[in-house]
Formats: structure tokens, sequence, C-alpha cells
């Protein structure tokens, strides 16, 4: 129960994490985009 | 500004803990399926299709626990999530070996009390347990407040919250009255 208490908590954190960097660095690229 | 940021990491914070929660039912769930269909076959070999549902009931829960949590934060499954679940197992594995080692470390600080072989471990599953329920206390209690005050948005999370709150502790129990039988 533990060990799948981890890894849950370990996977949608980490899903989570790259999900909002990869956002951002859609915005970032968007903002830099010649108009 | 302050109050996004706040907001941001309580929406993380309860990601991570549903992710862990959530997770946690089914693999309590499927394991005392798994150990019902087993306890018949305790003086012979247990069928292989028992012992392949068994391995199943490990495999299952580590997929859908995450993938039910994430849907009811309402996120959406992308090419980028899947990628970020997938680098989240081998953080996983870092993150339990590292507690293997600490448990090595705990059983030095409780050896003038027990110098028992188990005794690190032990002292290292207490604590993570009392961490995990200590979640899931701030869990439900969020879970509650979400059910009086907010709209149906979060009904469905909240439910799952509380009935997954009474499967692990059910589990819990259940695992405690086994390991310690009563005597007499």
């Amino acid at each position: 129960m533990l060990i799948g208490a981890v890894t849950g908590a370990s996977i949608v954190t980490a899903a989570d994490l790259v999900t909002r960097l990869s956002a951002r660095r859609s915005e970032e690229a968007a903002a830099v985009a010649p108009r | 500004m302050g109050l996004e940021r706040s907001d941001t990491l309580r929406e993380r914070f309860e990601l991570a803990g549903d992710g862990a929660l959530i997770t946690a039912a089914m693999f309590s769930a499927f394991t005392s399926i798994a150990l019902l269909l087993s306890a018949p076959f305790e003086q012979s070999e247990v069928p292989v299709a028992v012992q392949l549902m068994s391995a199943v009931a490990v495999f299952v829960p580590g997929v859908a626990g995450p993938v039910v949590a994430w849907l009811m934060h309402g996120r959406r499954i992308s090419l980028v999530a899947v990628l970020g679940a997938m680098a989240g197992v081998p953080v996983a594995g870092v993150v339990l070996l590292a507690f293997a080692l600490l448990t090595f470390v705990l059983g030095w600080i409780v050896s003038p009390i027990s110098r028992a072989d188990y005794a690190g471990p032990l002292a290292g599953v207490g604590l993570l347990t009392i961490g995990f329920f200590v979640l899931v206390g701030r869990l439900v209690i969020a879970a509650v407040r979400d059910l009086a005050s907010k709209g149906p948005s979060r009904r469905a999370l909240a439910i799952a919250r509380v009935l997954s709150a009474v499967v692990v502790t059910a589990f819990s129990a259940a695992i405690v009255f086994l390991a310690f039988p009563r005597r007499g």
C-alpha cells in the first residue's frame, strides 16, 4: 500500500512538472516569435 | 499574486496527495481480492490463473491510480503528460531506494532500544505510515470542506477521496489485525 502511495505521488508529480514546464516553454516561444 | 501562488501550491499538493491516496486505495482493494482468492489454496499450490491475477493486482493500480487522480483534477492526458508520468516511475524507485537506506540509519538510531534486524525497517514503515495517514487526514478534511461549500465540480473528487480513505484505513486495520492476532 505504501509503495503504491509513493509510486502514485511520484507519477502524478512528474507528469504535472513536465506538463507545466512544457506549457511555460510554449508560452515563452510564443512571446518571442515574430508577429 | 501571492494568493494565486498559494492556490497553485495547494493544487500541486492535492494532486500529489490524491495520486498517492487513490493509488494506495486501488492497491489495497486489488491486494485484498488477490489474497482472498488465494486463501483457499493455503495448503496446496495456487493455480496459475490466481497467480496471474495477483501479478495484475500489483500492476493495474500503479497505472490506474495516477490516471484516475489526474483526470479527477481536470487534467488532460496528453503525450507530454504521459512522458512525464513515465519519468515518475524511476523517480519512485529512487525514493523507495532512499527510504530503504534510511531504514538502516533508523536501525542504528533505535539500536539502544532494540537490536533486532527488523527494528530499522519497522521504525521506517511506522514513520511512513504515520506520514501517509496525516496526508490522508488533510485530504479528507479538504474533501469535507469541498462537499459542504463548493459546487458539483469538486464533488466527485471529494467522494473519491473519502472512499479511498475508508479503503486504506480498513486495509491497514485488517493487516494489523492479521499481523498481531489476539491470543488466548
